[in-house]
């Protein structure tokens, strides 16, 4: 397990001693949130990352060379010696889920078990996943949430494969039945096994 | 392949079996991954015994090894089967499909065959024919065979023939007086002055100009 791709670089405004304490004046705490929603918006793109716990540190990433412990920590910065509070990470991730919309708890009910990042929205991912399933010719065939994610026989674009299987259930669930365009199969351990979308 | 909203696809009996089947292939898949994973971990562990000279070590790691690798080699023809159990089942509900296609146009044709029975054809033209006659005995019954009696048809015929003459007549005798003196007129001046005069004036400028231009562009070189 080696790490394949270089460092993510951080914008300059990580080495700005400030950003890491919660700024007082509203007007600069808002900019001050925006900003550090905007680096790990980047950030979890740069490293395909999905999932974050509620403490910042990344949960799953698409990528299988990257190895997510030796990647720079978002809400540290070794060479000015400075990490944000507990406190002040769960007030950005309040703004990145309530205010801009692009998180989401992974279970609303139990908010440790951390939050979706949705550099991509779900309608994008949703969209992908069913021109995928157009373009391959496999309307109205079933998959398997194992070939939809793991599979590297039939052709799966880089974008989906090894996508997160909760996420990619929740796009499934949230975006494609919603739409009439798709419906579940349950396993007999009563999982969401399977999908078949037209 | 159209917007419809809150119609979600039907799950048959069909796409449970195939469901099934590729869970199966899934799992197969799966465990192939987890043996490959020993095998290597073995090789690896058989070479670091060799390196201990640990001899019956590195031996018995290669016979596990060689094991394992006969699991995979089953796995694989069992996911040939499961694979082509699927192909065959997909293949079979296209067929299913054409055949249901195939009976939709057949019944779709035989209504419309029904609908077009020569008979039918027949009598429909035959009652055509049979209104179209009908017509024509009312309109004479009624005197209208084209809008005009016979004695108005004839008037009509008579004044177009007067019209004929009055139009006509007037044309006829300019004509024949205008056509003998032309025939005298246009030969004698055609032939003699005009053509050979003009053609020998017009080369003899073009050629004075293509001197003109050959022999401007010749100065400049020479200087």
């Amino acid at each position: 397990m080696t790490t394949t791709i270089t460092d993510f670089i951080f914008p300059k405004i990580h080495t700005f001693p400030p950003l890491y304490t919660k700024q007082p004046n509203s007007t600069i705490l808002s900019n001050q949130l925006d900003s550090w929603c905007q680096i790990i918006l980047s950030y979890c793109e740069y490293y395909r990352i999905t999932s974050l716990t509620i403490n910042g540190i990344p949960k799953y990433t698409q990528l299988e060379t990257i190895d997510l412990e030796k990647i720079p920590p978002i809400f540290e910065n070794k060479t000015i010696n400075r990490t944000t509070n507990d406190d002040f990470k769960s007030s950005i991730i309040h703004h990145l889920i309530y205010k801009l919309n692009k998180a989401e708890y992974i279970n609303p009910k139990k908010p440790e078990l951390g939050i979706y990042i949705y550099w991509r929205s779900l309608v994008e991912w949703g969209q992908l996943l069913y021109d995928y399933v157009d373009n391959s010719g496999q309307l109205g065939t079933v998959l398997t949430i194992y070939e939809l994610t793991k599979s590297d026989e039939n052709g799966l674009p880089d974008s989906l494969k090894n996508l997160d299987e909760t996420l990619l259930i929740k796009i499934v669930k949230d975006f494609l039945i919603k739409q009439g365009k798709a419906q579940i199969l349950m396993t007999e351990d009563n999982e969401i096994g399977g999908v078949k979308i037209v | 392949m159209g917007q419809q909203t809150s119609a979600p696809p039907k799950i048959t009996a069909q796409d449970k079996a195939i469901f099934q089947l590729k869970q199966q292939r899934d799992k197969l898949k799966q465990y192939q991954k987890k043996i490959s994973i020993i095998i290597d971990k073995q090789s690896n562990l058989a070479k670091v015994a060799i390196q201990h000279k640990q001899l019956d070590r590195a031996k018995f790691y290669l016979r596990a090894k060689k094991q394992q690798e006969s699991i995979i080699s089953k796995t694989y023809n069992q996911l040939d089967n499961l694979e082509g159990l699927i192909g065959t089942i997909e293949f079979k509900l296209i067929e299913k499909d054409v055949l249901y296609g195939l009976q939709q146009g057949n019944d779709v044709l035989k209504k419309l065959n029904n609908e077009l029975s020569i008979d039918k054809i027949d009598k429909v033209l035959d009652d055509l024919q049979d209104e179209r006659v009908k017509v024509d005995e009312i309109s004479d019954a009624l005197g209208m065979g084209s809008g005009l009696t016979n004695q108005e048809e004839l008037e009509v015929d008579e004044e177009f023939e007067r019209l004929e003459l009055e139009v006509n007549g007037d044309k006829i005798i300019p004509e024949t007086k205008v056509d003998e003196p032309k025939v005298e007129l246009p030969q004698v001046p055609d032939n003699k002055i005009m053509p050979e005069a003009p053609t020998n004036e017009l080369e003899a400028p073009e050629e004075e100009q293509e001197e003109q231009v050959t022999s401007k562009p010749n100065e400049p070189i020479a200087i």
